[in-house]
């Protein structure tokens, strides 16, 4: 019998990587700008939370806005300055690599954010007197916002500012001769990514009850752009999808193999994916969705 | 007179692509813009367009001076564009790449200047109005890139319309087209003048300009060398030289 608290746990951390993968697939998914440092951008969440939680011991309603504002800030001046700079490509997949290492070495070197410490312990997150201490608790809280986020994307991808992010992502300059303020639009793809940034950094602070910037280095940034291109770049399932498949294939190998195995699997699944479904498991002209839109026309 | 160039010039690096280029355009005409190869006609697109701005040299559009905006400006000022190499957004479908024009190429009056909800309905009728019009209705559902060139093309004037232009500019509409294909992209650039649209055509298919313009430019090495109406032009002893060389003039 599997307990109860392994499979909740499992599902924390799915929903957590779920909501980053949400951020990432505004960005990479509808912009298309090869964001490469997301968790430079969790990291300013989860730590505003953890500093905010332990030094002045604001309750979870508070951090939690203030962390997704401040993520968002940072984002609104990181992604000014990229855009300002013309940033695009392979430059712009460095740019955001060096704003992932300098966040890392600022956590690590600054006197205010408890060096290789780290800051912690956080307290439990309580809603209307409601503590959430448990992983039960937290897996249905993590559910939540992935609900929420998910809603978020859809409701984009259906909009006129979806539409136009889809644009700039197809051909900037066509898209720019079209009306498209194409540099307001980059700048806000990276404010608006960055929202879920702040939620799945508070929640991922919360959660682990203390933040390190270990948790935060460009290895894992790798992991939430990978998650977008397993899953379908552009598409409100495919973040979804892409979560699983980190948070599932290592714990259905734990125990058996060992760890650098593990990963040594997982990496070759991404490469076989990429390689004969390169708009992703849920991507826009993949086999699942032709499949799902055959299911579909034959029910009519 | 809709348009009004005056002294442009730019250069890249060594090289002036255009130089001391005049030009006016008026009101509900077909003008036609030739010239040989790497003569600098398409730079004029990308000046006129805010892609590339000039070094010198003015634009006015309908008397206010446009020099130096950039593109998305330019396109809410009612001046849109195709390109010699069509880029449609390729995986968005007929329809939507008609819509962003709608959406965004509009001057708009929506927070922060993103288009609202309410205009979407309005959006796709309008959309779905110009893609009839330029028969590709059925074709709406389908991706850019699914399409055939011609399609393409007309997909890119359907785009360059829903921003509701007053000046069109379009860039060899009808390179890589088969003869069938010509005619019936003359007959659309007819019905553009027709909703009272004046336009700019590029063109290396002889026939294709000598029968749609009213009149003709025609450019060489960035500068202007004759002008006129499509039989003086061709005749014009510069214009002989400057396509054939020296010995046919």
């Amino acid at each position: 019998m599997i307990p109860v608290n392994y499979i909740t746990s499992i599902l924390t951390f799915f929903s957590i990587f779920c909501i980053f993968a949400f951020g990432q697939n505004i960005m990479l998914g509808y912009a298309g700008l090869p964001m490469l440092g997301y968790m430079g951008l969790v990291a300013v969440g989860a730590y505003t939370t953890a500093i905010l939680s332990t030094a002045y011991n604001l309750p979870f309603i508070v951090t939690l806005p203030l962390s997704c504002l401040m993520t968002m800030l940072i984002a609104f001046a990181v992604g000014w300055l990229f855009m300002r700079g013309k940033l695009a490509g392979a430059y712009l997949v460095v740019g955001s690599i060096g704003f992932n290492f300098i966040v890392v070495a600022i956590l690590l070197f600054a006197p205010w954010f408890g060096r290789m410490f780290g800051i912690g312990p956080i307290p439990a997150p309580e809603i209307l007197g409601y503590r959430f201490s448990s992983s039960v608790d937290f897996s249905i809280l993590g559910l939540f916002f992935v609900a929420i986020v998910a809603y978020i994307d859809r409701q984009l991808s259906r909009s006129a500012l979806g539409l136009g992010l889809k644009a700039l992502r197809e051909d900037g300059i066509a898209a720019e001769s079209s009306g498209v303020n194409t540099v307001r639009l980059k700048v806000l793809a990276f404010i608006l990514g960055s929202f879920q940034a702040g939620i799945g950094g508070c929640l991922y602070a919360y959660y682990i009850k203390s933040v390190f910037p270990t948790y935060f280095e460009f290895v894992h940034s790798v992991e939430v752009f990978t998650m977008v291109i397993l899953g379908g770049m552009g598409t409100t399932l495919g973040p979804i999808v892409g979560a699983l498949v980190p948070t599932l294939v290592p714990e259905a190998l734990r125990g058996n193999v060992p760890m650098e195995a593990r990963f040594l699997i997982y990496s070759i699944i991404i490469i076989i994916v990429v390689l004969f479904e390169p708009t992703g498991i849920l991507g826009v002209n993949s086999r699942v969705r032709r499949l799902l839109s055959r299911l579909a026309r034959l029910k009519l | 007179m809709i348009l009004e160039v005056g002294k442009l010039t730019k250069a890249f690096g060594g090289l002036v692509a255009v130089k001391d280029f005049d030009l006016q355009i008026d009101d509900g005409e077909i003008l036609g813009l030739i010239g040989p190869n790497g003569a600098g006609k398409t730079t004029v697109f990308n000046l006129l367009t805010g892609i590339y701005k000039p070094d010198s040299g003015t634009i006015k559009f309908k008397g206010e001076d446009i020099t130096g905006l950039p593109a998305h400006k330019i396109c809410k000022k009612r001046i849109s564009r195709t390109y010699q190499i069509v880029r449609p957004f390729n995986n968005l479908t007929v329809l939507e790449n008609v819509m962003v024009a709608s959406f965004f190429g509009t001057p708009q009056t929506s927070i922060l200047g993103f288009p609202q909800g309410k205009k979407s309905e309005e959006a796709r009728e309008k959309g779905i109005e110009l893609l009839d019009f330029l028969d590709l209705a059925d074709k709406k559902d389908q991706l850019a890139k699914n399409l055939t060139l011609y399609e393409r093309r007309k997909l890119e004037m359907a785009r360059a319309l829903a921003s509701d232009p007053e000046l069109l500019l379009l860039d060899e509409s009808a390179s890589g087209l088969n003869p069938t294909e010509i005619e019936g992209m003359m007959a659309k650039i007819r019905n553009i003048r027709g909703r009272g649209i004046t336009l700019c055509v590029i063109e290396h298919v002889m026939k294709f300009i000598y029968n749609i313009s009213d009149r003709i430019v025609v450019i060489h090495h960035g500068e202007k060398i004759a002008e006129g109406e499509p039989k003086e032009v061709i005749g014009d002893k510069k214009v002989i030289e400057a396509y054939m060389g020296e010995a046919y003039a």
